[in-house]
């Protein structure tokens, strides 16, 4: 027969380890609930939710060949606030000189105005932060061959199954006036390599794409600026409408059709074709769209 | 001894004192680039955001952050023609030539600023930084990419490349012009239906 002291501790371990196990059961079990517990009594919270719904609109054709890209850091409100500008002499001279607005003040004095105007609405270093944003600037050009757009909620479904662009084909509007190939044989050329000469006639180099880069934050080493969506999205149209005019200067068009022509004569050269020339740039097809 | 406690001092206070110099650079951009991409095809999708962060201390709400807007993001897909365009004769056909066009890629997810909607702005304490709204459309263009792959963006930019070089080759006398495009893999294609129709929803709580 066991003593009494030795049962009392033998029931004592096995309580011991019952509320242990109850313990852990309750712990895993309840995981759920102390979370909730808890972060009802924590004394800082901390929560943030981030809902996307991405639907897609349309879908569109294009045809337009980039030769050439130049790219550009600006820096908001600065590159248009040179502190050489002042504020009150410039609102001093519209408010007392006559004349039309756009020949008081010089293009540099209009910018520098509106700069002002989206700063002051979208509070930016309204406390004496000095507060920026630099943006890059990426502007394309090259060719435009086309307009045509194509609309996805005028696609039929049933026909979507099976192939996946019925109603329109691409249209194009590029035609036998780009390429004329000559040759001492038949015309037709036989093949690419019988031809002497290939005629090219390129539409004028167009800006096809102007465009504010998006910001990446794992890669964007300033100061974070506090703006609302609306205030991006003003001054991202600033610094876009001022681009395209900061950029013409340069000669970026005459850079890019020497670019496309390198390239169509190379492509032309290496299928065998004897000789590329370039005829006169017709009138533009198409005049895109600056995004 | 005084000397011994006022250089132990001097070190306390410098020691805690914390100095932090960081210096973040990037490669300042300026630049002028050739390319020769053909653009040839793009969708357009919007995304409605909704973004709210609160934080509270001792029940007291400090901070309570909510814009709702919506923003396209703009697919571009092409042909990256530096990577090589050959040019084969067919002998047995007149006039024949077979061409051959690199695959179609996505060149481009972008955001389209230009469409940005602001449908709702309230606000307790800080505003959201911009920082941290883009980090938010920065996560999401991989799918966007996918998505438009798989309702035939790069198959739709292929056909309208082949079609503009048939276009160009039968002006110059070539009718029995073959236009190929080297074979990639490509995710199975979806109906357009469900895409107008559905959604792809993230929530996420940080």
């Amino acid at each position: 027969m066991t003593p009494r002291p030795a049962r009392r501790a033998t029931l004592g371990r096995v309580i011991t380890i019952l509320i242990l196990l109850v313990l852990a059961a309750a712990m895993i079990l309840g995981r759920p609930y102390l979370r909730r517990l808890q972060r009802a009594t924590a004394p800082i919270r901390s929560e943030r939710v981030v809902a996307h719904d991405i639907l897609l609109q349309e879908m569109r054709d294009l045809a337009r060949l980039h030769t050439l890209e130049y790219r550009y850091r600006t820096v908001f409100p600065f590159d248009y606030m040179p502190p050489e500008i002042s504020l009150n002499a410039l609102l001093a001279r519209l408010r007392h000189e006559e004349g039309r607005y756009h020949e008081l003040i010089s293009i540099e004095e209009r910018d520098y105005l509106a700069a002002y105007t989206l700063v002051d609405r979208h509070g930016i270093g309204s406390r004496n932060v000095g507060e920026f944003l630099v943006l890059d600037v990426v502007v394309s050009a090259g060719f435009a061959f086309d307009s045509s757009h194509y609309d996805i909620d005028r696609c039929d479904n049933d026909h979507y199954d099976h192939d996946p662009y019925p109603d329109e084909p691409p249209r194009t509007e590029v035609g036998a006036e780009l390429l004329r190939l000559e040759s001492s044989g038949p015309h037709p050329p036989q093949t690419a390599a019988s031809v002497e000469r290939a005629t090219v006639t390129l539409p004028p180099a167009v800006i096809t794409q102007v465009r504010i880069e998006d910001i990446d934050p794992e890669r964007y080493p300033y100061p974070e600026i506090a703006l609302t969506p609306q205030a991006y999205r003003e001054i991202a149209e600033f610094v876009r409408e001022r681009a395209t005019t900061r950029v013409l200067g340069r000669g970026l068009l005459r850079q890019a059709e020497l670019s496309g022509r390198q390239m169509i004569e190379q492509l032309l050269l290496d299928a065998g074709i004897e000789r590329v020339e370039f005829a006169p740039a017709g009138e533009p097809l198409y005049t895109p769209q600056h995004h | 001894m005084l000397g011994a406690v006022l250089v132990f001092g001097v070190i306390a206070i410098l020691g805690a004192c914390e100095y932090r110099s960081e210096r973040r650079s990037t490669h300042l951009r300026h630049r002028l680039e050739t390319l020769f991409e053909l653009h040839t095809a793009e969708t357009v999708h919007r995304d409605i955001v909704y973004i709210n962060e609160r934080r509270e201390v001792l029940l007291w709400r400090l901070l309570d952050t909510r814009v709702l807007f919506s923003v396209d993001y703009r697919v571009r897909a092409g042909l990256n023609l530096a990577e090589g365009v050959q040019v084969r004769r067919v002998p047995w056909r007149r006039a024949g030539l077979q061409v051959t066009l690199p695959p179609a890629k996505v060149l481009s997810v972008e955001i389209d600023e230009s469409s940005i909607q602001q449908h709702l702005l309230r606000g307790r304490g800080r505003r959201l930084g911009w920082l941290e709204i883009a980090a938010e459309l920065e996560r999401v263009k991989d799918r966007v990419a996918e998505d438009a792959e798989r309702y035939g963006l790069l198959q739709r930019a292929e056909a309208n490349a082949a079609e503009l070089a048939r276009s160009v080759l039968t002006g110059a006398g070539f009718e029995q012009a073959e236009i190929r495009v080297r074979s990639t893999a490509r995710p199975p294609l979806r109906s357009v239906r469900p895409a107008i129709t559905g959604r792809i929803p993230e929530v996420g709580r940080l």
